[in-house]
Formats: C-alpha cells, structure tokens, sequence
C-alpha cells in the first residue's frame, strides 16, 4: 500500500511540469521539481526495499515458527 | 534549500492556469506521500520485528528474528525518506501556489485572482483565508487614515507557519477592484492628493514649493512644475526680495535637529561588513582597500558593493518632523593611467584631467509625517501624488538635491528607495532618462511602483515582501520595461519574528539572503546580475571613493 502511494505521488509530482512557463521562476520551478524527483525516486527504492525485506521477514517468521517453542508473543 | 522568493520579470511567460493545475498536483502528491507516511508509522508493521528480535534464544528462530531487525531498519529508513519528501513536496506546492496568485493577480487583475483562489482552494491547496482590514478598505479618507495602522498589523511572522501569506496580494486585488482598476486608482489618488493639500493649506497655509539646503551652505528652491523646467532658484537670491516662506523654511532646515540610524549596524545583525560582504571576508572588499586619506573624512563611507549594503544607506537619512532629507552618494573614481600616459576613459564618458570620474547614488527614504500640512516632503501628499502619478515637492527635492550636488547629464546615476522613496525614484529616474541624465539602474524595496516609470529603459529591481502591504497600494504590478520583480517570503529570513513587514531591515535581510545565494537560487540570480550590472555601470570597485551628502528639505509654507 504504502508502495502504491508513493508511485501515485511520483505521479501527481511528474504532472507538475508547466511547459508554458519561461523565466527564472520557471527555472527555478524545474530546478525544484529535478530535486523532488531524485528525492520520491530515492523514497520509491527505500519502501521497495523495506516491503521486500518485510516479506522476507515474514517468510522467515513462517519458516521457523513450527520449531520455535516458549516465544513470549510479544 | 527553501523556496522563498518569485521573480517577475520582462521576458516571464506565464499560462496561469497550467500552474494553477500544477499547484493541485502538487497538493495531491502531499496527499499520497502523507498516507504512505502514515501506512509506514503503523505500529503493526513494527511489533513482529520487535517481537523476534527479543526471541533469538530458540535455535532456528535466529534467521528470522536477524530478518525481522533488517526489515525493521529498511522500514524506519523509508519512513524518514517519505516524511521527508511529504515536507519537500509541500513546500513545493505552497510554493506553486503561491506562484500561481502571483501570476493571477499581476496579469489577470482582481477577477482572476479572486478565480485562483477559489479554484486553489477547491484544489485542496493551503493558504490562509485572512480576513483582516484588506478588504475593508475603501478610496478617500477611509484609506488615508487607516494606512499607518494597517501596516503595522501585517508582521513578517504575522501568518502561521505553513501558510503563504497573501494579504499584500490580496490588498492588491481589492483595491483595483474596489476603483476600477489600475488606472481607476490612479485617478481616485489624484482626487484625495487635492482634497488632502486643500486640508494641509487650511492647518498650515498654502504650500510653495520645497527649499533644499546641503552641506556647503548652497540651498536652492522650487516648486515642482520650476524643477520640471529648470528655472529653480538658488539661495539666497541677490537682488530679489525674499519671500518670507522661503526664508522661514531655510531657518527651518538649517535648525532641524536629525535622528540616524546606521547603516553599518544594520549590516552587522546580518553577518555582513558596511559594503556588504560577509564579515568574516572583510579584508578583501571595502574601506581596507582605500587608500588611507579617503578614510580620514567625515562624509567618506564604505562604497556600497551588493544591492543589501546599498539599500542599508536609506538608514542614514536623518528624520525630523518638519524636515526631510536627501542622500546622495558621490562616487570618485582615479582611472588608470593608459600607455600614452593619459587617463584611461569608460569609453562613454572620458574622465575629468586629473583622471577622476564620478557617479551617483540618490538614496530616497520612506514617508515620514502621515498628518496633511506637514512642511515634511516625504508625507502622505507626497504618497498620494506619487501613486496618481503627479509631480510631487519630495520629486522636486530629489531633483534640486541632484542640482546642488553637482550630477550632470552624462554622469551614471542611480536611484535606491525605500517605501514611498522608491516610487519617487522611479518617477525621478523617468523624468531625468528623458532629459538624456544617464540613469543606469533603480532598486525599490517595498514601494507601489505599478504604473509607475512605464518608459524607463534602466534595469529596476523591485523588492516586494508578501505580507507587507505598501507595495500594493499601487492596485497593480511593476510597469517599468525592464523591472524585474522580487517577491518574497519574509518568514524564511532569520530574525523575521523581530521586524515589521513593512521595515527597512525586512528588505535588507531579504537583499542579502538573495545575494548570498546567487549562485545556487536562479532567481536569486536576477538579483546578483542585477547588482553586478549596477556596479559595473558604476565604475565601483576598489578604487572607489565614496562620500555622502546630505541635503536637508522642507516645504515653503
């Protein structure tokens, strides 16, 4: 889910371009919008590669809970 | 870095509604990051990492509790990052919000900014809905009167934070619509500029013009349309009676007591040396570059280099209630000795033969007496004359100041305002480009300056906070042909919570943060290219000696 939200923001962000604007503020609008890029990219790796570790996690827990005996279920 | 400022400049093209929509993107990708944000910060997602990292003790469990801590540690990693990017993103889409009112307003008039907001608002985009005497005002006497009170309620910090401020904006947009337009306030300030002097000439007499008074005893008189033609007088004028509203006016300005403040410390609170570099870099610019004897005078100062350091001048005017008072910046230049053994000219203009050239600063300070009848040129007569685009005494005094100091034609010459100063300026600056003066830039900070100088060919910077709303009272935007527009954000500037928005150290601060980062900030930019345009036209550099002059001013009444 939480994926899913950050691809939608990328999105949403991407949309953001006004080709029909000149001038320094314009400039300075691309500017902006090439660093949030980099950063909802960066953000995008970072929950792909947690909700992987997570899914790994999980199938770790799976795999081990049949012989673990006396886990306090916190 | 923190989007802070908006340019406006000559070559801008705009589709309003392209940002308009850009700023409802914007808000959206706020939106997703924020519940992405929120999805990762549930504690469900943590629990199961907690638990097996406690219940490493069963053989076979250790594998997965070392999972369960890689995956805990990726998930706190990727909530910073979201919340990260929530916070970036929603600067960006106040900061396109902002943008698109701007746009709105400047280009579209009051309907299409009242549009913007309505529509921005649908949109989910925040600003605040403010609700303050912006759209109580009116024309005549109702706007007069509540001007001193209304500026002192529009603080730097004076929205919370997370909200653009727009009250300037929107002042802007209800005063056109309120009169019709540009040109509809231009024509109602008119009316209340005669109706004020009639006032003024019942509690104080009728005003004649405004006597000049400088440093070397010289002092010149003349009422606006005698300056426009050039047929001043200077005083005293042998062989002719003295009109004894001249004379009294003479005693009056000679006698006035001055309060300063200074420019130097001014610059300090901001980390910068009198001629605006960073002080920790002072050896390399400034006074330390000049040669000892141009320190030893009273009136030599440090040249001002950055457009922060010059702007900071406009403290040192003197105030006094009757009297007023012009600065002018004389700057001499030794020119370098060419091979033939011959000063070295510009190329425009050849240097004097003792190889010196000069240039000028006039330094224009704000309004000062608000109350009509006041001998002060730098009043609320002045104010509205200006904005209704009419001859003012303070132009009148600006332009005998320039006589006595000795500007001519051919000289560079700039103008720097501050508040009304920068609508005198530009209004100056306009009527000497045209009598062939060789005007080279102009910079206003929290001026009206719309519908002002709309021929003038020099390089104007405007620097307009958003929250102040003196720069509005115009009804429009900058007209000059080649103006270049600063909006900005006073919040982000340090000490903000400190300063009236309307104050001198406002836009000084906002000066020199653009100064600072003109190499990192494209529109900052337009501020480092403007000031280094300046000081080339100038001549300043090193070499320059600078010297103030002061010329003290008061009507004949």
């Amino acid at each position: 889910m939480a994926r899913a939200h950050v691809d939608r923001a990328i999105s949403a962000l991407a949309a953001t371009h006004c080709a029909g604007w000149e001038g320094s503020a314009a400039a300075a609008a691309r500017e902006r919008l090439t660093e949030l890029a980099a950063l909802a990219t960066d953000a995008y790796y970072q929950v792909n590669t947690a909700a992987m570790l997570c899914e790994e996690a999980l199938a770790a827990q799976a795999a081990a809970l049949p012989g673990v005996e006396g886990l306090d279920a916190a | 870095m923190s989007q802070w400022l908006w340019v406006s400049e000559g070559h801008s093209r705009v589709d309003t509604g392209e940002i308009i929509s850009a700023a409802g993107h914007a808000q959206s990708a706020v939106e997703c990051a924020q519940s992405a944000m929120y999805l990762l910060a549930e504690p469900s997602f943590h629990a199961f990492a907690g638990a097996w990292g406690a219940a490493v003790s069963v053989p076979g469990a250790a594998p997965a509790a070392a999972a369960s801590a890689h995956a805990e540690r990726a998930l706190s990693r990727a909530r910073r990052d979201v919340e990260h990017l929530a916070r970036c993103l929603q600067d960006y889409a106040d900061w396109l919000t902002q943008a698109s009112l701007i746009y709105a307003g400047a280009e579209g008039g009051a309907v299409a900014y009242t549009q913007a907001c309505q529509v921005l608002e649908a949109l989910g985009c925040s600003f605040a809905a403010t609700s303050g005497s912006g759209f109580q005002w009116r024309t005549g006497l109702g706007l007069v009167t509540l001007l001193p009170g209304v500026i002192g309620e529009f603080q730097a910090g004076g929205l919370p934070k997370g909200h653009v401020p727009r009250g300037a904006l929107t002042l802007q947009a209800a005063l056109g619509d309120v009169t019709g337009g540009e040109r509809g306030l231009a024509s109602s300030a008119v009316g209340v500029a005669r109706w004020w002097n009639d006032v003024g000439a019942a509690l104080s007499g009728k005003s004649s013009g405004v006597v000049v008074t400088g440093p070397d005893g010289r002092s010149a008189w003349g009422t606006p349309t005698m300056v426009a033609l050039g047929v001043q007088r200077y005083l005293p004028a042998d062989g002719e009676p003295s009109d004894p509203r001249v004379t009294g006016a003479l005693n009056r300005a000679q006698g006035a007591k001055y309060s300063r403040s200074s420019p130097t410390a001014m610059l300090a609170q901001l980390g910068l040396d009198s001629a605006g570099a960073p002080l920790q870099k002072r050896g390399q610019t400034g006074a330390t570059n000049l040669p000892s004897e141009f320190r030893l005078g009273s009136n030599i100062i440090t040249t001002p280099a950055v457009p922060a350091a010059l702007l900071a001048r406009v403290a040192a005017s003197g105030s006094a209630s009757a009297v007023g008072e012009v600065q002018i910046l004389r700057h001499t230049r030794v020119s370098p000795v060419a091979p033939g053994g011959e000063p070295a000219g510009d190329g425009k203009k050849p240097p004097s033969k003792n190889g010196e050239s000069q240039s000028w600063s006039v330094v224009v300070r704000g309004t000062q007496e608000w109350a009509p009848g006041s001998s002060n040129p730098q009043d609320m007569q002045s104010n509205l004359e200006a904005v209704g685009r009419r001859d003012s005494d303070q132009e009148a005094a600006v332009r005998l100041a320039m006589d006595l100091a000795g500007v001519q034609p051919g000289d560079p010459v700039e103008f720097v305002g501050h508040s009304q100063g920068g609508a005198i300026a530009l209004n100056v600056a306009q009527d000497l480009e045209g009598a062939d003066y060789n005007v080279v830039a102009v910079l206003t900070a929290g001026s009206p300056t719309g519908g002002l100088a709309a021929d003038l060919q020099a390089p104007v910077l405007n620097l307009e906070n958003l929250s102040d709303v003196v720069p509005s009272l115009d009804g429009s935007s900058a007209t000059s042909a080649n103006a270049t527009s600063v909006f900005f954000d006073a919040r982000h500037l340090p000490g903000s919570e400190k300063r009236n928005a309307h104050s001198l150290e406002t836009y000084v601060a906002a000066a020199a943060r653009a100064d600072a980062e003109k190499e990192l900030n494209p529109m900052a930019a337009r501020v480092g290219s403007w000031g280094q345009a300046r000081a080339q036209a100038l001549g300043l550099d090193g070499q320059t000696r600078t010297e103030a002059l002061y010329y003290r001013t008061t009507r004949a009444r």
